[in-house]
Formats: structure tokens, C-alpha cells, sequence
């Protein structure tokens, strides 16, 4: 932290009387409810984000165990049919939008400025706002559980099956608006993240010297950015059918069901590299810092991130291939998927690299980071093995496919989220995890995943399709799924174990100090956790791993000049427009059993969110002045 | 302590991948993709396990790299705080990996073209023979028309061994998808949409048949059998399902053909009664099938007709979602009646 000082330049602005909201004076509230629901500091805003989705995951956790329990021995009848189909639709839809996303969001929102040297995010209330649509979002495809409806047409939602004719409830409307909500949040984000890594990096901190974190979250922003229209369109031309008799992906009027799969996976392939990204960035952070080396090869790793996040865009159809696409597609589409080995090998082999030579330090967070190369890698075979479309006609939509995709988003993605809890815990609380509970939660959650999802290639090489809730004996399946599920159970438990010791930990853990790991980058170069306006004196960035090069050289980081500092203020609208947005899409889900009651509601819903807009724009960012010397943590 | 965990680690891993590849019949189930017995789902699993060897070829190379720099450069007790050479990278390293992955990738690209193009369809010379097939999903059951010979049957296809079959697949409500795995991969059946595959079994035997696009409540259910008979069986096949259905002839037969027309025929075709629905299965032969619910109940598990007697009475609670309804119709039935009934369509030959 900058070196307080006695001096306080004359200077220094006064603080200025409060401006006024639309709704009286602005909140100022520093504890309690109020100081979370009003906030608009990024590290707060982190920490919702990684609460939610952590809840969420339990939540999709618990529906991923009731399904093992009704597939754990054939011809069960513990949840069948409809049960089942609405406990595979939301385990999916909750794990990618509403657990691994908002996680990966949680730590854009808490590393990401403290990375680049910023005091907050770009527009710190829009920052906000992406945290409340994305809340209302969640809460809304979670509602269908309270009436029995929950969604139930696949995470992927192919009409017909999704369509009003085979889909008369309110499951697949409930799912379009979540998920339309959810969008408005993610695109929202993305334009934030990007205008604040563009603009507001530390002066000296060049393109090439950011962390790859940064990268990656920049990179995954864009995709976001990029991906989101398709998928809304989609959506809201999904609704339109359903609700106004549209007919766009309706066959019998003309309408193409194959539409809604090009829409959802010029969306939904993009949205795999949104989920694997920014653990890799994780992962790119965690290495060097406990081989105590540099990441070896820099710029092939940033520049095979945003190939991959390129490549993206132009291997949607793999998902197709049995579509009827016609051959030449097919073996386009197949050779661009192929292509992504490329990068993504590179990046394992640097990985690799830079353990290669190093001092390597076998905490919580490394061994995270090394499961992740270990088992993204087996994700990354069977992902080969997918890409030669001759054979993957057999594998497409079996559980082989189901063992792919679980060792990358688990493997990859949850395995380099946890890593990162692991490694910004001391940042974020202040204090560090217990370190023997965090290796036993780590080799259960490794050995039980690997037992979990490694016998789902067997079952799935002896034919079994996936999305079915039951199936006979005698088919090769029943041992093996018995195995899964009780592995299952056992992979639950590590995650509890985690959780325990994050609760454990915030209470009695080991004090971290500013910088527990011998870490390399400028988030540990201020205290844990940080002060609300992050660093009393701006970086100044001369080197890649600048904290470390300064460290290694015995250079000083930089000393406050005495300036009060500048933050804006909290502000209520973020949340108003949330909620007026959440209204609007309750109005418009009952729109074709009632269009008055709707209409009215809707517009209520529309008029909060006007109101909140113009609140918003009238009040402005505000200004208050903080003394470094007189705060504390950001948050108490 | 660290070696112990690291060694019963590798243990696990490296069972579960002996498991996988080296156990006898581990992948040998009725409905496998490695077991297989046509030469479409042979050169998918050729080109397989060319993916397969090369990612071993990867894991094996990479993995004892990874796991040599693990051991090799961990920490030793009391240099926790050593700092090594702060190297960034080798050019010639990455260059030289970039060029092996992008050659690797072409061992698989170029089988899997060949391939891509064989198991599309029908090799041209073959064109002549192929019998032509139309494969129809429902929700939850497949309908099959040969329509060269003019049959339409459900849930069990008939082929003749070494005939290529070139399968037309459809939907008429939404996407499902046609796949047997020991004969061929699959393709989806999307309404509004003519999708072509084609398969051939070497070897007469059954071969499990299951819908893989997720389709509602009964997906899991929605089975079905490809039966590849000798070229003499199946033309008796052919003769017979040609045919129009037998006349009912017991006095129980003919009161079962008037329950059957009270409902069950607004559904339900029997060629040559009069019954000529077309939303469910066509049950002309329905004695010749050797199951019954969309490949659910083998007909051998069921001598006394009583999980047949509670299909027609209890549709929904044999097959969530079923579209089978005898309210619909107006239909009800005494326990007389549907004894009848299973009567008649028993003698369905």
C-alpha cells in the first residue's frame, strides 16, 4: 500500500454537498443491506457475483445428484419423464449461465481493475445494473420450480419441442425471457469490461505487458459482445411464436427448426470459449506465480487466446453434423474444429513450459492449476476424437459426448474457477484458506470427477444416448452408472468441503498480508483486502509481471501524492432498473393467458425501468473525496 | 506422503484407461459403436480409433512431459524461496510443436474426408441394389416405409444382410433422431426436412435401435430394432407384410376387431379392415413384431399379455407423455374387451 503520508496538498478539492437523485438524497450507506443493494464498487459487485453463483451451483448441483439417483439402476422410477427433463434442461442452463459465467464475471469484476491499476470499472452503475438483470435472470428461469414448469426443452431449446403445439405451459417462455434478461446483463458487461481495459489501464501498462487474464477477459468479452445478439434474436423470435404466432421456426407454416440451431450455435459455440477463457487466463496467473517464473511464451499465449476466441465464430455447425447439412459443410466445418487443437496445444505446451525449469510451489491454487492442464487436456482429446465428423456421427449426443464436455467445463472451467478462488481468497478476505482442508477438498474433488465423468466415455462407447431418463439392463450401462452416481455424491461432498473451508477460513484462516503467494502482478502490491479507491498512488507499469520485476529489483511502488481521491458515488438506480426489467418479463410471460393483467404489468415494468434510466442520467457519476489515510477495507 | 498420493493417482487414472481400452467386452454391449457389423459404423470406428491412437500418441508424449516437470522442478524443503532463471520462451520450441500438432491433425483430417464422403451415402455402383427405406419419427416411435415395396410397419425394420439400405429419415412433429450403432451413425429427423443415411448389416441378427435427439417426455423410451434377416427370410418377410392383415376368425378375434373399430381404428391402420388411421403405429402384423411400446417390452417377457393388457388400459403409466389415449376416443374398455382385443391383434400375423 502507498506509504501514508503527513503532507496533504493544498490541492485537494473539497468534498462537495451530495447531489441529489429523483429519490432525494444519493444512498451512503458503508454496512449493511443497503451498502450491497445501492453499491457500485467492483470489488462488491465481485463478490455478489461469485456469491450468486455459487448458490446457483449448489443449486445445479443438487439437480445434477437427483438425476444420478433416478439413473444409478435401470428402469428406475425415482424421477421420470417430464421430472427428468426439466432437472437436465436447468442442470445445464443454471451451470453455464447462472454458476460458471457469473463466476468467471465475479472475478472480471474483482481482479480485473486491480490488475490494470484502476480505481473501478469504466461505468461503475452499469456495472451494477449487469449484476441486477443477471440476478432477475437467474431468479426468473428458477421460478418455473415453485409452479412444477421449470424449463424442459434442453439447454439448447430446438423447437418444435420447445414450441407453444409441444410446449403448452409456461417452461419454454419462462427459459427465453431468463435467458434474454441474462444476455442483457452479459452484453452490458462486455461493453463495460472492454471500454475499462482499453481506457483505464495503469500508465506504462501496454497491450503486451497486461496480465493474461486481462487478455482473457478481454478477449471473452468481445465474444460476449459478439455472441449475444444471435442467441437474443433467437430468443425473441422463439417467444413470438410461442406467444404471437410467428411461425419462424415453425415447419407446418414454413417456419425452419434448422434456423434456431444455426442461431443457437453461432451463440452456443462462441458461449463453450466464453466458459473456458477466462479460467485459462486463471490458470496463466497461478503458474508463473507459484514456479516463480515468467509465463513462457508470452504472446503465443495471448495470441492463441484470441484465435480461439476467433475460431469461435467459425465452428458453430460441429454441433450440427448430423443435422443434414450436406457432406461438404460438414468437412468444413470439421477441419475449422480441428484447426482450434492448434492453439489450444500451444497453450497446454507453454503451460507446461513454464513449469519447465521453475521453483514450483505446490499450494491449494497450483495443484487447482495443474488439474486444469491434466484434465482440460483429456477434454481436449475426446474434443479431436469429435472433431473427425465420420466417427463423430456414432459419438453425437451419447454420453461420450457428456464426458467430453463435463472434462472441459469441469476439468477446464470449474477446476480453474476453484483455482482462483484458491488464489484471490486471501485478496478478497484477507485472510488465506486453510491449506489442509484445501488439499483434501482438491484430491477429492480430483479423483471423484475423474470417477465421475472417465466411466461416461465407456457407456457412452457402448451406446448410450444422452438426455434419457431411463434405460434397460443388459445393455453394458448398469454397473458403470451405478459407479457414476455414487462418484457423484462423493464429488458433491468435495465441493462441500470447499465451501466449508471458505466459511471456516473468513473466520480464522491465516492472516494473508498484502502479498501472501510472492505473486507477480499489481493486485498484490496493495492490501487485502483492498481500500475502496484500490491504489491511493496510480502504477506505474515499466515491465511485464511489474509488481514482480519491481520486487525482484527493490524499486518502491509508487507514494501518494496527498490528493484526496476521487470516487463516485452509490446510487439506487442499477437496482430499480433490474427490478423494472425483472417486471416487464413477468408481464410479458403471461401475455397469452391474460394480455390485460399483462400489459399493465409490463408497462409498470417498462415505466421503472424509464424512470430508473432518467434517474440515472440526471444524477450523475458524483463525486466524493476519501482521505487514504482515514479508510479501510472496501467492505466491512 | 506425496509419493504415495501421486502414485495411487496414477493408479486410478491409468486403471480407468486400461479399463476403457483393454478389458475384454468392456465396450462390447448389444448397442455399441466398437462392436459393430456394417461397413458404414466399421469405417466410423476405423476413423475412431485413428483419433483414438493419436490422442494416446498426444497424452502419452505431453503427459509424461507434464508430469516429469512436476517432479523434476518441485521445490525442494527449504527453497521455497529460491528464484530460478526467469526465462520467457523459445521460438524454435513453439514453431516446432505448432508444425508436429498441425501434421498430427492431418493424420486424422485425411481418413476422416474419405470416410465422410463413404458413409454419406450409398456408394454409386451400389445405388442399383440399395432398397429404399423412409424412416419417420413420432413422438415416441419410429415409422418405417419401404416405399419401393410398398410396406409401412413401426419400430422394427427389416433388412436383408448385405443390401444396402438407403434410409430417407423425416419427422412429422418434432426433431428426433435415427441411429442404430452397430450399423451406422446417426442422422436427425427435423419436420419440414428430408435427411438421407444409409446403413448395411453384414451378419442377420437384431440390432438396437435408439432416437438420440432429445424429443419430450418419452425420449428415453423412443427404441427401436433394425433386424437384418437372411436374403430368403426376408423376402417371406416382404410377402407377408404385404399382405393385407388376417381376417379375426375365433369368435374372440372377431369381438376384438369390434372393440378395435370402436376407438382404436381412428388411430391405428389394419390393412384390409377398414382401420385406417394414421397417427399411431401401423399394426397390420402387429403379431409378427417381437415387441410392443416403441421397443419397450419384449413381447418374450410378456407370455401371459398382461404388461400388453395394461399398455391398453394404462398408456400413460407405461410411457410418460404417451399419446396413446383411449379418453380421446371416447373409449371404455371392460376387462373382457381388451382380453378380446389382445386377442385380435395376437392373431395379427
Amino acid at each position: 500500500m502507498a506509504t501514508h503520508t503527513d503532507v496533504v496538498s493544498t490541492h485537494a478539492p473539497l468534498p462537495p454537498v451530495a447531489e441529489p437523485g429523483m429519490l432525494g438524497p444519493r444512498p451512503t450507506a458503508t454496512h449493511g443491506v443497503w451498502s450491497w443493494l445501492t453499491t457500485i464498487d467492483h470489488k462488491r459487485i465481485g463478490i455478489l457475483y461469485g456469491v450468486s453463483a455459487l448458490i446457483f451451483i449448489v443449486f445445479g448441483g443438487i439437480e445434477a445428484l437427483l438425476m444420478r439417483v433416478q439413473l444409478a439402476v435401470p428402469n428406475n422410477h425415482f424421477l421420470i419423464g417430464d421430472a427428468f427433463n426439466q432437472m437436465f434442461t436447468m442442470h445445464a442452463t443454471t451451470m453455464i449461465f447462472l454458476g460458471v459465467m457469473p463466476l468467471t464475471a465475479a472475478f472480471f469484476n474483482y481482479v480485473v481493475p486491480l490488475m490494470i491499476g484502476a480505481r473501478d470499472v469504466a461505468f461503475p452503475r452499469l456495472n451494477a445494473f449487469s449484476f441486477w438483470v443477471f440476478l432477475a435472470g437467474g431468479v426468473f428461469l428458477n421460478m418455473g420450480w415453485l409452479t412444477g414448469t421449470a424449463p424442459n426443452g434442453a439447454w439448447v431449446g430446438y423447437p418444435p419441442i420447445t414450441s407453444v403445439q409441444y410446449n403448452p405451459t409456461h417452461n419454454s417462455d419462462l427459459w427465453a425471457i431468463g435467458l434474454i434478461l441474462l444476455g442483457i446483463a452479459s452484453l452490458a458487461a462486455s461493453l463495460n469490461f472492454f471500454t475499462t481495459i482499453v481506457n483505464l489501464r495503469a500508465p506504462g501498462l501496454t497491450l503486451m505487458r497486461m496480465p493474461v487474464f486481462v487478455w482473457m477477459t478481454i478477449v471473452t468479452n468481445v465474444l460476449l459482445l459478439l455472441a449475444f445478439p444471435p442467441i437474443t434474436i433467437a430468443l425473441i423470435q422463439l417467444f413470438f411464436d410461442r406467444n404471437f404466432g410467428a411461425n419462424f421456426f415453425n415447419p407446418t407454416n414454413g417456419g425452419m427448426p434448422i434456423m434456431w440451431e444455426h442461431w443457437f450455435w453461432v451463440f452456443g459455440h462462441p458461449e463453450v470459449y466464453i466458459l473456458i477463457l477466462p479460467p485459462m487466463g486463471i490458470v496463466s496467473e497461478i503458474l508463473p506465480t507459484f514456479s516463480r517464473k515468467p509465463l513462457f511464451g508470452y504472446p503465443l499465449i495471448v495470441f492463441s487466446g484470441a484465435f480461439i476466441g476467433f475460431m469461435g465464430f467459425a465452428v458453430w455447425s460441429h454441433h450440427m453434423f448430423t443435422t443434414g447439412m450436406g457432406v461438404v459443410a460438414v468437412l468444413a466445418f470439421s477441419i475449422t474444429t480441428s484447426i482450434i487443437a492448434v492453439p489450444t496445444g500451444v497453450k497446454i505446451f507453454n503451460w507446461i513450459g513454464t513449469l519447465w525449469g521453475g521453483n514450483l510451489r505446490m499450494e491449494t491454487p497450483m495443484l487447482y492449476a495443474l488439474a486444469f492442464i491434466a484434465m482440460f487436456s483429456i477434454g481436449g482429446f475426446s474434443g479431436i476424437m469429435h472433431s473427425a465428423a465420420a466417427s463423430d456421427f456414432q459419438q453425437h449426443d451419447t454420453y461420450f459426448i457428456v464426458a467430453h464436455f463435463h472434462y472441459v467445463l469441469i476439468g477446464g472451467s470449474i477446476t480453474g474457477l476453484l483455482g482462483g478462488l484458491s488464489y484471490w481468497y486471501p485478496k478478497i478476505t484477507g485472510r488465506i484458506l486453510n491449506e489442509k482442508l484445501g488439499k483434501a477438498a482438491f484430491w477429492t474433488f480430483f479423483l471423484a470427477f475423474n470417477a465421475t465423468f472417465y466411466p461416461m466415455h465407456i457407456i457412452g462407447l457402448n451406446g448410450m444416448p444422452r438426455r434419457i431418463y431411463t434405460y434397460n439392463t443388459g445393455l453394458g450401462f448398469e454397473d458403470w452408472n451405478m459407479f457414476i452416481s455414487i462418484s457423484a455424491f462423493v464429488l458433491a461432498l468435495s465441493f462441500l468441503m470447499f465451501f466449508i473451508n471458505m466459511f471456516w477460513s473468513a473466520k480464522y484462516g491465516k492472516v494473508a498480508g498484502n502479498d501472501p503467494w510472492d505473486a507477480r502482478t499489481l493486485e498484490w502490491s496493495i492490501s487485502s483486502p483492498p481500500p475502496v479507491y484500490n491504489f491511493a498512488a496510480t502504477p506505474t507499469v515499466t515491465h511485464l509481471d511489474d509488481f514482480w520485476h519491481k520486487k525482484q529489483t527493490g524499486q518502491p511502488i509508487g507514494e501518494w501524492d496527498g490528493q484526496l481521491i476521487h470516487m463516485p458515488l452509490q446510487s439506487y438506480y442499477p437496482l430499480i432498473s433490474g427490478a423494472g426489467l425483472f417486471t416487464f418479463g413477468l408481464g410479458m410471460l403471461f401475455i397469452r393467458d391474460n394480455w390485460q393483467i399483462s400489459t399493465v404489468v409490463a408497462a409498470g415494468g417498462f415505466l421503472m425501468l424509464l424512470f430508473s434510466i432518467y434517474g440515472w442520467a440526471m444524477e450523475g457519476p458524483g463525486a466524493e473525496y476519501l482521505d487514504p489515510r482515514k479508510e479501510t477495507g472496501a467492505y466491512n | 506422503m506425496r509419493v504415495i498420493q501421486v502414485g495411487l493417482l496414477s493408479v486410478f487414472l491409468i486403471g480407468l484407461y486400461v479399463v476403457a481400452l483393454f478389458l475384454p467386452h468392456a465396450m462390447d454391449g448389444p448397442q455399441s459403436i466398437m462392436n459393430v457389423f456394417g461397413p458404414v459404423a466399421i469405417e466410423q470406428r476405423n476413423v475412431f480409433m485413428i483419433t483414438v491412437w493419436v490422442s494416446l500418441f498426444l497424452l502419452v508424449t505431453v503427459g509424461s512431459v507434464f508430469l516429469y516437470a512436476i517432479f523434476r522442478f518441485r521445490a525442494k524443503p527449504g527453497q521455497d524461496f529460491h528464484v530460478p532463471e526467469q526465462t520467457h520462451g523459445s521460438a524454435k520450441v513453439e514453431i516446432a510443436l505448432i508444425v508436429v500438432s498441425c501434421l498430427l491433425l492431418l493424420v486424422i483430417a485425411i481418413p476422416n474426408a474419405k470416410a465422410l464422403f463413404f458413409v454419406s451415402e450409398v456408394p454409386a455402383e451400389r445405388k442399383k441394389d440399395a432398397i429404399k427405406v423412409e424412416a419417420i419419427g413420432h413422438q415416441w416411435w419410429w415409422e418405417f416405409k419401404y416405399t419401393d415395396l410398398g410396406i409401412t410397419t413401426a419400430n422394427e425394420l427389416h433388412i436383408p444382410v448385405g443390401v444396402p439400405i438407403d434410409v430417407q429419415v423425416k419427422s412429422v412433429d418434432v426433431i428426433h433422431a435415427f441411429w442404430v450403432p452397430n450399423l451406422a451413425g446417426k442422422i436427425d429427423a427435423t419436420p419440414g426436412q428430408v435427411n438421407t443415411m444409409w446403413l448395411q448389416a453384414d451378419k442377420p441378427g437384431t440390432y438396437n435401435g435408439h432416437c438420440t435427439e432429445y424429443c419430450g417426455d418419452s425420449h428415453a423410451n423412443m427404441r427401436f430394432f433394425a433386424i437384418a434377416d437372411k436374403k430368403e427370410d426376408f423376402e417371406k418377410w416382404v410377402a407377408n407384410a404385404k399382405a393385407d392383415a388376417v381376417k379375426p376368425s375365433s369368435i374372440e378375434e372377431i369381438n376384438g376387431q369390434g372393440v378395435f373399430m370402436r376407438g382404436c381404428n381412428s388411430c391405428h391402420t389394419i390393412a384390409g379392415s377398414g382401420a385406417a388411421g394414421m397417427v399411431g403405429p401401423n399394426l397390420s402384423h402387429f403379431a409378427a413384431r417381437t415387441t410392443f411400446g416403441a421397443g419397450i417390452f419384449k413381447k418374450s417377457d410378456d407370455k401371459d399379455n398382461a404388461l400388453l393388457a395394461k399398455w391398453i388400459r394404462y398408456p400413460k403409466e407405461m410411457k410418460p407423455g404417451n399419446k396413446m389415449n383411449l379418453d380421446q376416443v371416447n373409449m371404455v374398455v371392460s376387462d373382457k374387451e381388451v382380453k378380446d382385443l389382445i386377442a385380435y391383434l395376437n392373431s395379427l400375423k
